[in-house]
């Protein structure tokens, strides 16, 4: 004999005759009803993010055996990094993880327009990095630094534009959001449909923090 | 750095159910976990701009480092802030410190695959030294000198 219990938090609970299932976690409060007390979804993002550490791990350790491949008298990548320039784009970057996390804030209180502003933040400053990139890469270009000058420049410009769609993809989840949030499509009891793409998000900034660091400022790059 | 170790303080409190205090927490200094349990509350909005400032100070002081010229001191400074940075932006804005064990465990295990893995195989070719015995793309000669820019 089972009855379903839907508590304030909006999560069914199970109930049986001999006392609460163990649809709760150890805190003994509702949790998804999952045998990790995860919702699958948000599960799946982890794993996901898991993998894409190996994937971005193998992009820059081929930075690192490629970074001194130059050719015959080439450009070396750290002779044309405008830092200050990839600085602001970093903290652009890395603003627009805390955006992120008062969009989620907000959908989770209920205060859907504030949450939509700043997922809308999100994706500008997304897309104010994106911008900077396209820059940054059209500047290299002309001062004759391309994919193919040399196998460092390939691996500069395959980890950096790896990075940059990932965001790009980010930019268009962000505002995919924003217009099913429009919709009335994601109440409040729907948030962790923020949550995972913020994770997703977040993901990407922390990949740059290490990009940023090991491909631009580590003192062998230039 | 204490206020946001409050807001874990506050946890066994709101785990009590009390969902109409939500915003309530959130003035005091965190929010309850959506899903409750064991985990701690989330920062509130004003912890998460103070956590991004520090992130932006760390980043500031990163930049300044790299145009230090003890390349020696300046390396490892600069990879502790990395690590900060990805700690805090991992621990709080992903929320893997307040969220269920099993997610961090998922997460971390493929961060020290991936670590171990490349820089076993990045010190392989030595990687990390100016000279790579082992050319990636074939014999062929290992240009170290900084070459000069394009015209």
């Amino acid at each position: 004999m089972t009855a379903t219990e839907v508590p304030a938090t909006g999560i069914p609970t199970t109930r049986t005759a001999a006392g609460p299932a163990p649809v709760t976690d150890k805190g003994g409060h509702a949790a998804p009803p999952t045998s990790t007390g995860i919702s699958n979804e948000k599960l799946a993002m982890w794993t996901f993010l898991g993998s894409e550490c190996l994937l971005f791990g193998a992009l820059i350790a081929t930075y690192f055996l490629y970074r001194n491949r130059l050719g015959n008298g080439a450009v070396r990548p750290g002779l044309v990094y405008d830092i200050p320039f990839t600085s602001v784009s970093s903290f652009i970057l890395l603003m627009s993880s805390l955006t992120m996390v008062l969009a989620l804030a907000g959908f989770q209180r209920g205060d859907l327009r504030r949450g939509r502003i700043w997922l809308l933040c999100t994706a500008l400053l997304g897309s104010g990095f994106i911008g900077g990139q396209v820059y940054e890469f059209t500047t290299f270009i002309h001062q004759g630094m391309t994919i193919k000058t040399n196998p460092a420049s390939s691996a500069f410009f395959v980890l950096t534009g790896f990075h940059g769609t990932h965001v790009a993809i980010g930019v268009i989840m962000l505002l995919t959001l924003v217009f099913m949030s429009l919709k009335g499509r994601i109440p409040q009891e729907r948030s962790e449909i923020i949550e995972i793409a913020g994770l997703y998000w977040h993901f990407v900034d922390v990949v740059w923090i290490v990009v940023f660091t090991v491909v631009y400022l580590l003192p062998g790059n230039r | 750095m204490t206020s946001i170790r409050a807001t874990e303080a506050s946890a066994a409190g709101e785990a009590s159910g009390d969902v109409a205090g939500v915003d309530s927490s959130a003035e005091a200094g965190g929010r309850p976990h959506p899903e409750g349990g064991e985990h701690g509350a989330h920062p509130s909005d004003r912890q998460y701009v103070v956590i991004a400032l520090i992130l932006a100070a760390i980043t500031a002081v990163e930049v300044v480092l790299s145009y230090w010229n003890d390349a020696g001191l300046s390396a490892p400074l600069l990879l502790v802030g990395m690590a900060l940075k990805f700690a805090i932006v991992a621990g709080y804005f992903m929320h893997l410190k307040f969220d269920s064990r099993l997610l961090r465990r998922l997460f971390l295990s493929g961060l020290g695959l991936a670590l171990f893995c490349y820089i076993a195989v990045a010190a392989v070719f030595h990687a990390f030294t100016h000279e790579t015995k082992i050319s990636p793309q074939g014999p062929g000669p290992v240009v170290t000198a900084p070459a000069q820019l394009a015209p």
